[in-house]
Formats: structure tokens, sequence, C-alpha cells
């Protein structure tokens, strides 16, 4: 019997996965168990290709869902979190499944990668962590911001949080069987499997002349450790040099070498910023970009190795098989595959990330010699666990164990022709589970593919009223770190039945709000829940100009009218303002115009000019009844704020033609407010509104004094003195600037002058 | 050798303008086949498997086209392109079962389907689907290949309000009964039906009843042209009313030119003096259908290219 195997992999020196491609493959026998096996490597043609005696096939002789795949029996893909060496593979896989080794625990990168590629600004990233992340991890990719492109946000898979969210998911439920190579990727790919998983270790001769030479540990007179591999964050070399600095006896006896390849050049830059910092020169060296000679000798004059890993992006660890095949001490964190490794046959540093645990694991280094040359043997026995030889053995029996299992699942194909094909998919009862996980997963990546899965249906459906909230902040409204529209939309979101539409809902206001586009505007009447004031909160938590767009298109189906004069918005820096001017814009429009019911607008407008006390974030101090605070003086700001005047922070604000604010909190007890101040010419008329958390109140009175001072009568509410700030607003009419009079050069229209404030 | 199409149209009754459309697009399909020398079946079915196995998605070689929203629900398990008409009405979203059904239908369709929406509610339709797997078209002109009318004698008139208000549309229609002899059919307005009138919803019209098309408007929408359109391909003059929006000598196709292929009428009495004065004149009742048929003919081409879409 014969068994086809294609052997889908990168398969040159620039990759580690080429590297155990190319080593384990070498090793595939001819005949296995008494049958043949004939094996053809499928593989990228890029620089750096490895010579091979198997058969070799370029993967791009073929498109991904050729017929081609279908010939061999099973099908082995060797996928890793970078997209550039693994994409091409992956585009087959999501085709045709068979089994998949693992090398990496965290994918976040490779998805990331095919994302970005896409249009949706991220928004798919969201869409892929709501699907197949935990409820915590749609929360951090939120915070991360990531789907606004200004202001604070950062990449999640760059960051200490990635280790937290694999993301391996959606790539394994591609394939028929899993490989692993440690308890850690295990633990994580099992139960979001549905088949067979098999824990390999990693074979420990994939280079053939990886450093064997034992040395004697301690032959020099200052110790060397070395770390190697690409120099990057999450290696913590730059906690090793602080460690190093912390302790004089490390700076007097080691030698600490950072050998490796520098990618990552800023990263470089910043390890060599700490060595000058702290004077490191004498006992720390960069050894970069080293040939494989070069740096074999370095491993073998090494007296011990540091490779710290965080977070633990990789399923397991080459360079560590290698320093542990040296049977020198290695140091490692207790963390990821890492933990794996028996206590006894490495260094442990007791807490990750920390330098005072680093330096004493570094000290440990200096004592016991014939102890750690005991450490060194049972690391070295422990790394030869696994040849290339014992692991293709184990991975021929697990193919033959499940043949049966493999070939059944192999057929089914992303595709399948009608007319010419019998029906291909999934039949057998047992892979009902596998395959829907499959169906899901070929589905998501097809959207991705299209950039648009954030916006799928199936997907909004499942997400579930509790993660709905972070998902339509960060992948619709694309605001994750706005608090108050968090809150917004709990309260909108939560009697919703129908999550799907009352998403796409927002999205249409949302588009509608930030493009303006007059066509949308037809048919946004037609959908906007208009009596709903939780969604108009959320627009209102999202800006103001977003509210006042969405609310003229979805009442009366067209765009706000334009400022009829150049100063209309000069000082619009209040919200509370802002929404009063709305709420008037709103009702002198044609009520014949008019596409929703009299009610939900009269709501609206009744909400607008209700003030929102998470609008003005202030907080003011009361003022005691006879006091009197004089605008310009050091305590003012802590007693009254001021805005929509023409120098709202100096001795003289001056109001202008445009409503201005005072906000202030009179004391339990008082009865008015006085403004003290001055007109600046006798045509003048000044109008005061209350506003209060009620909305506007039009009961209390007011008048001018003769001197231009005007005093507010506060209404007998409770609201107007419950220590919360009051809001008076303050309109000028009939303003004309000082020019005009020829009193001076100033072109301003100003009204009254506001001297101090005072509570009765 | 060529691909086929297969098809499936939803079963359509009587002359409901949406069995119209899709009746047009049938025969801009079966024209499709005639000119590649393709095959053209209808009443395509996938019936083969009892449901389809989860984790494939079904492909042909051939072309699957649904046409309607019943068929695009049957065919939900084949990769394919359908064509929905979305018809007028005065629901709102929330409550409009057309909504419910597509939501459902995005919910279960394939990640590589794809949708053409037609009608004046396309636009809206496609809030709630996902955006790139759908297209919106403007309606072509109805009744293409339906003969002109070989003499004016049934007259009757349809009078078709495109205002929110109504008001100019009843003076015209009161005037039209009170001093003419036309039945008059109405669409836009409501009333009661009497023996020379009859008020029909948008989606009851049918323009073979009526010889003479009244348009009252005033701004240029694409659903207003496109209703004059109409009513040119189905060779019948227009009158309008609402000046601005029509040129006297402009040549690009489609644009309104008084005398030539509409006439503009200033008042009512213009209206009925025209009117009857069409009905009274055969030389000139042809000359206003064939140049209003010639204004459109690049528009002609917009079901083959509809076709031509679907079936890519």
């Amino acid at each position: 019997m014969k068994l086809r195997i294609g052997w889908v992999t990168p398969f040159n020196n620039r990759t580690g996965v080429g590297t155990f491609s190319k080593a384990v493959t070498d090793a595939i026998p001819a005949k296995h168990a008494g049958g043949q096996i004939d094996l053809t490597i499928i593989a990228p043609v890029v620089e750096g290709l490895y010579p091979t005696h198997h058969r070799f096939v370029d993967i791009a002789s073929a498109t991904p869902d050729s017929k081609f795949y279908s010939m061999f029996d099973v099908l082995i893909y060797n996928i890793g979190n970078n997209e550039e060496h693994h994409k091409a593979l992956f585009d087959v896989l999501q085709n045709y499944p068979g089994i998949i080794i693992c090398h990496d625990y965290v994918y976040q990168h490779f998805l990331a990668k095919i994302v970005h590629d896409g249009s949706s600004a991220f928004a798919d990233l969201v869409a892929l962590f709501a699907r197949y992340g935990e409820p915590e991890s749609m929360r951090r990719i939120r915070q991360s911001n990531i789907t606004q492109t200004k202001g604070l946000h950062y990449a999640i898979w760059d960051s200490d949080l990635c280790g937290l969210d694999p993301m391996g998911a959606p790539l394994f439920q591609l394939g028929s069987a899993l490989i692993v190579h440690s308890a850690y990727a295990e633990a994580y790919a099992s139960p979001r499997f549905d088949g067979p998983v098999l824990q390999l270790g990693m074979p420990w001769d994939q280079r053939p002349t990886a450093a064997r030479h034992v040395e004697p540990v301690g032959a020099q007179s200052r110790q060397t450790l070395v770390s190697f591999g690409h120099v990057q964050s999450t290696k913590c070399i730059d906690d090793i040099l602080l460690a190093i600095a912390s302790k004089q006896v490390l700076r007097d006896e080691i030698t600490y070498v950072v050998a490796g390849f520098s990618g990552a050049t800023t990263y470089v830059d910043h390890l060599k910023n700490i060595v000058r910092e702290h004077n490191l020169e004498r006992c720390v060296r960069f050894a970069l970009d080293l040939s494989q000679d070069e740096l074999e000798i370095l491993c073998a004059q090494a007296d011990a190795f540091i490779n710290l890993r965080f977070p633990n992006t990789e399923g397991s660890s080459v360079s560590l098989i290698e320093q542990l095949i040296t049977a020198k001490p290695v140091i490692v964190f207790n963390t990821g595959c890492y933990a794996e490794i028996p206590h006894d046959a490495v260094i442990k540093v007791s807490t990750p990330r920390n330098v005072d645990a680093i330096a004493d694991a570094i000290l440990r280094l200096r004592h016991d010699r014939t102890g750690l040359a005991a450490m060194g043997e049972r690391g070295r026995s422990y790394a030869m666990r696994s040849s290339c030889r014992s692991y293709v053995g184990e991975l021929l029996d697990f193919i033959i164990r499940h043949e049966s299992l493999l070939r059944r699942r192999g057929n089914a194909h992303a595709t399948c022709l009608i007319d010419v094909e019998c029906l291909g998919g999934v039949e057998d009862e047992a892979d009902e589970r596998w395959a829907e996980a499959l169906s899901t997963a070929r589905t998501t990546f097809d959207l991705l593919n299209q950039g648009r899965f954030a916006l799928d249906p199936t997907l909004i459906a499942d997400i579930g009223p509790n993660r709905i909230v972070d998902y339509a902040q960060s992948a619709i409204l694309r605001q994750g770190m706005n608090m108050r529209l968090t809150q917004a939309l709990q309260d909108y979101f939560r009697d919703q039945p129908d999550l799907y539409r009352a998403s796409k809902v927002l999205q249409a206001a949302y588009e509608f709000g930030t493009q303006q586009n007059l066509e949308d505007a037809e048919y946004l009447p037609d959908i906007i829940p208009h009596g709903d004031l939780n969604f108009w909160r959320i627009l209102a938590a999202l800006d103001g100009d977003m509210l006042a767009s969405v609310a003229h298109g979805s009442f009366f189906g067209s765009l706000p009218a334009p400022p009829t004069d150049g100063t209309a918005l000069q000082n619009l820096d209040d919200s509370f303002i802002r929404r009063l001017r709305l709420s008037e814009a709103l009702e002198a429009r044609r009520s014949e115009d008019l596409r929703a019911s009299p009610e939900d607008l009269i709501s609206v407008i009744r909400w607008l000019r209700r003030r929102d006390l998470s609008d003005n974030r202030m907080v003011l101090q009361p003022v005691r009844v006879g006091q009197t605070i004089s605008t310009g003086s050091p305590e003012h700001q802590q007693f009254v704020r001021v805005f929509g005047f023409f120098g709202t922070s100096k001795e003289h604000p001056w109001s202008g033609p445009e409503p201005g604010s005072i906000y202030v909190v009179p004391a339990p007890g008082a009865r008015k407010v006085i403004l003290f101040g001055e007109l600046l010419h006798s045509g003048v008329s000044i109008k005061v509104s209350l506003a209060t958390e009620k909305g506007l109140d039009y009961t209390s009175r007011n008048y001018c004094r003769d001197n231009g001072s005007i005093e507010i009568d506060l209404p007998d509410i409770p609201a107007a003195t419950s220590g919360l700030p009051l809001c008076l607003i303050l309109e000028s009419q009939g303003c004309r600037s000082p020019a005009s009079f020829g009193n001076s050069s100033d072109p301003r229209p100003l009204g009254f002058l506001m001297r101090q404030v005072a509570i009765q | 050798m060529p691909r086929a199409i297969y098809y499936r149209n939803d079963d359509q009754f009587g002359s409901k303008k949406s069995s119209v459309i899709y009746k047009n697009l049938e025969a801009a399909l079966s024209r499709l086949a005639r000119n590649e020398g393709r095959e053209l079946h209808a009443d395509f079915s996938f019936d083969r498997s009892p449901r389809s196995r989860t984790g494939t998605a079904y492909r042909s070689i051939h072309s699957i086209v649904s046409i309607g929203l019943t068929a695009h629900e049957r065919l939900a398990n084949v990769i394919r392109s359908s064509l929905i008409y979305i018809g007028p009405s005065e629901t709102r979203t929330s409550n409009d079962d057309v909504f419910e059904r597509l939501l459902v239908c995005a919910k279960n369709d394939l990640p590589t389907s794809r949708i053409n929406l037609l009608g004046q509610r396309a636009r809206l339709a496609s809030v709630f689907l996902p955006k790139t797997g759908t297209k919106i078209h403007d309606l072509p002109p109805l009744n293409l290949f339906q003969k002109l009318p070989c003499s004016s004698t049934p007259r009757r008139v349809t009078i078709i309000n495109h205002l929110a208000d109504d008001q100019l549309a009843r003076n015209v229609t009161n005037r039209f009964l009170a001093d003419s002899a036309f039945f008059i059919e109405c669409i836009g307005l409501e009333g009661d039906d009497h023996n020379r009138i009859r008020y029909v919803a948008d989606s009851e019209f049918g323009d073979d009843a009526s010889g003479l098309h009244i348009h009252i408007g005033q701004d240029t929408k694409n659903s207003e042209r496109l209703r004059i359109c109409d009513s040119w391909h189905s060779g019948i003059p227009v009158l309008i009313f609402g000046a601005e929006w029509v040129v006297r000598n402009e040549n690009s196709p489609g644009s309104l030119r008084d005398e030539y292929n509409v006439i503009n009428c200033h008042s009512i009495d213009d209206a009925l003096e025209f009117a009857n004065l069409l009905f009274e004149t055969p030389s000139l009742y042809k000359q206003m259908a064939s140049n209003g048929r010639l204004s459109t003919s690049d528009a002609v081409l917009s079901w083959a290219d509809m076709a031509k879409d679907l079936v890519a």
C-alpha cells in the first residue's frame, strides 16, 4: 500500500520552519510499517531554498483550490505566525483540510497582516477577537483603540498582551488533525479543535552541525553568558541588561553576549542606550548577524545561556533545544513551553519580567559548579528525547492510526462543482462538530480576504448582548477608549431583540454622520429609532457634529443648514450650548418636512435641552450666599466656569452675539445670582435663561439693573440649589463693536462685560 | 463549451410591477444566451442532496442566477448571483416583511454570493446587508418590446404624482374629470374609484392601460426620471408639469426636451388642450411616442447589462 503525502511548508533557510521541514523530511523513510511512503514537498520557491531528495513542487504552480491537492492521501501543513512565509500554504489549507503542524502559539501577527491587507481598517480584527477570543479579549482589543487611526492606540499583537489571545483557533479549525510541540500549545489547541491532537517534542538534530562540543563549565576568568535568536523585545534582553547593571558582582564577573539577527533595529538601539546609560560596555557585547560557524564558536565558548521569552508566542523553542544539548546551564522564565522543562534541568527565574529575580538567577551560576554541570546533563538528555527520526516515526504512526478519519476529512474540499463531482463535504456524523467549525473558519477567512468580516450578520447575531457593546464601540464606531460611549451603548443594546439590526442602524448613522452624503439622508428617517433616547446618547458621546447631522438627517431627511454668518461657530466650545443650538435648529424647521412622529422630535428636543452633566466634566466649589467672585481673579476658576465669551479666563470677559454660558454652584439657601458688569452701549439687550438638570427653566426671572448688572432670581425648585452646577445662558442682542463707535480698533461685536458673579 | 445559464424565477402572477420586471430580466437573459450561444434552463433547483453538507460551498461551472427573493432563499446553498426587486411600500423597515426576509437571507448567504437590488427602496435595503456583496441599481425602463399603440382610441390617461403635496395633482385630476371624457388612472394619489377614475398603487401599475402619461413633479429625482423613461419605453406620449427641468435644445440622451419627447404644460388648460390635440392627431401622437423611444435608446441596454452582470 502506498501513502501519498503532500508536505506543505516553507522550505528555506530564512525561517525556522523551513529548517525544521528540511531536517524532518530528510528523515522520512521510503517505507513505514509495511507501506510505501511517497512524499512531495510543496513550498514557495524563494531565496535560500534547501535541496531535497524528495519530489518538489513550487506552490505557485497550482492555484490554491487546484484539483492537484486532491491527489494526496494526506496533506501536512506547517503553519507559523508569519504571513510572508506562510500565506501561500495557508491559502491551500483553506481549500483542502490536512494535518497541521502548529509551530507557534500566538497567531495574531499572521491574522493582523491579513486584516491589514483588507479594507476594514482593523474592524475585522475586532471581529476575529469576537468570534475566537474570550469575553475579556473583546475588552482588550477595544481598549487598544486599534480601529482609530488618530489618537492613542496600539497594536495588541506587538504588546505584552498578545500571549493572552493566541488566536490560533480559526487556523487550526481548517485542519483535520493537529501536531503541537508542547503541552502549553496543546492546552490551548485541544479544547478548540474537535479531532486528534498529537504532542511531539521538537527534534534536537535539525541543524547538522549544531553546537555539540561540550566545553567544561567555567574555564575562563569571566563567565560568558549568551542569548541568541532574533533580537526583539519578546526576548526581554533589556531586563537582562538591567539585572546585570543592578549587581556589582555581575558587572565584575560576567560577560554577556547578545547574538542574533538584528531585525528590530529600534530595539537594538534601545539596548545599546541601556548599555551606555549604565556603563555596561565592559561586560556586555553585541555580536549581531553572525554566520552559522561564528555562532557555533560563540556557543562553544559560552558558559551558560539566557533564553527568556515574554510574552510566549512560540509553541516550542528550537533555540532552547540547541542550547540544552550543549549541556550548559540555561536560564529561562517559568512560563509557556519553558515551564515544561523539569525544574532541575534549567535555571528558572521565579517571576517573569522581574529584574531582581533575573539577577538572582544569574547569580546562581557563580556557585555549585558540579551541580550546574549535572543540571546541564539533565537538560541535554531532556532535549534529546526527540530526534528527527523518532519524530517522523511517531508522526507516521499517528497518520496510520487515524487514516480513515484523515481521508474522510480530507474530502471536505472548500468547494464542490455540482455538475461534475459527487457531493463533497462531510457526511459522517462523528465529524459534525468539526465540520461546523471548519465551515465557520472558511467563511471567516473568505470574508476576511474580502475585508468585510466585521459586518457579517452571523457574527453579530452570535456575539451576544454582553460583548456587543465592546464590539460596536470598536468595530463600528471606532472610539474604543470613550467611556461615555461605552455607557451609552450598554443602555442602547440592553433590550434590543435583534442585535444585527441595531448595529446596522448604528453603522448607517455613523457613516452618515462622518460622510454627510445627501443621498443617504433619503433613507435615514426610515431606519432610525427616533424615540430611543439611548440612541441619541450614543451620538452625543461621539461628537457634537455627529449628533447634529444625524438628528437633521433622520428627522428631516436632509443635512443641517450651513451657518449663515461667519461668526456662528467660533465660540461653540461648550457642548451644552451646541445642544441648545441644535434643539433650536430642529424646532425651526418646517413641520411639513418632518419625516418622523412629532412626539419623537419633541422628546429629543426636550432631551437636548436637558443638561447632561457628563457633557461638562467640571468640578466647581459652591459659592456661599453673600460671596462675590471677581472674574479673572485667582479663585475664579474654582468657582465659576465661563464659555462662549471673548476672553473667558481674563479679567474682562465680554459676551458676543453668540450665546455664552456661565456655570456656577450656588450654596443651599441662595435666592439669586447677580452678574455685576456693564453693557457696551445702551442698544444692547441681554436675555438670560437658566438651565438645570430638568431642562431650560423659563420660570426664573431676570432683569438688568440701571448700571448694566443682571440679577437672576433662582426658582424655588430643588434642582436650582442641589449642589450641581447651574448653567446661565446669556444671549446678547444688538451687539456692536467698539470700532463702530470709533472708540478703538476692536472689530468684535460686544455685548455685556462681566466683572463679578455674586450669590445672594 | 460555453457555460450554460440556469435560473429560477419567482412564480409570477398577473401584471404586478415586480412580475413585469422579472419578465424583462428573463427576456434579457434569453437574448444574452441566444447571442452568446449558451444553453438556458429555467426553474433550476438544487435538490440532489437533502441538505448541503457543512463545510463545503457548492459551485457550478455554469451560471446560476436567482430572480426574486423567494428564488434567492431557495438557492441559498449554491453559489449564485441574485436580482431582487424591492417594491415601494409605505411601511417602516421595522415592520416590513421584505426586510425581515432579507435579513434572514443575509445571515445564511454564502460569502461569495452577489446580490443586485433593484428599485426605489434598494438603497434602504442595502443598509441592512453586507455592503461589498450588494449592488444597487436604479430601475431600468419597463416594457421595452411592447408594440407602440397603433391607435389612440382608448382615450385613457394616467396621472402620475411625484410630489409629496398632492394639491396640484388633485386640481389636474378634477379639471380632467370635469372638462374631458377621458378615463383616468391615478398613481401617487388617494381617493375613491368610480366609473371614470381609478386610484392604483405604484406596484399595481400596468402601463398598457393608458394612452397618455401626465407626470407631475418638480425636481429631478432619479426615480421620477426613470418613471418617465418607463413611459417612453411603453411608447406613450408624456405631458409634464414642472417647467424647471425641461430643456429646449440640449441633445444629450435621456434629457427632457419640450415639444420633442415631452410636452411641458404651464397650466391645466394647456394640458387639456395638448391631451385632446394628441388624441385627435395620430401623426403627432406617433411622433411624440417615437421621439420618446429614441431618447432612451441608451437605457435599453441596461437590462442586457444587468443580465450580463448576473451571469458573469
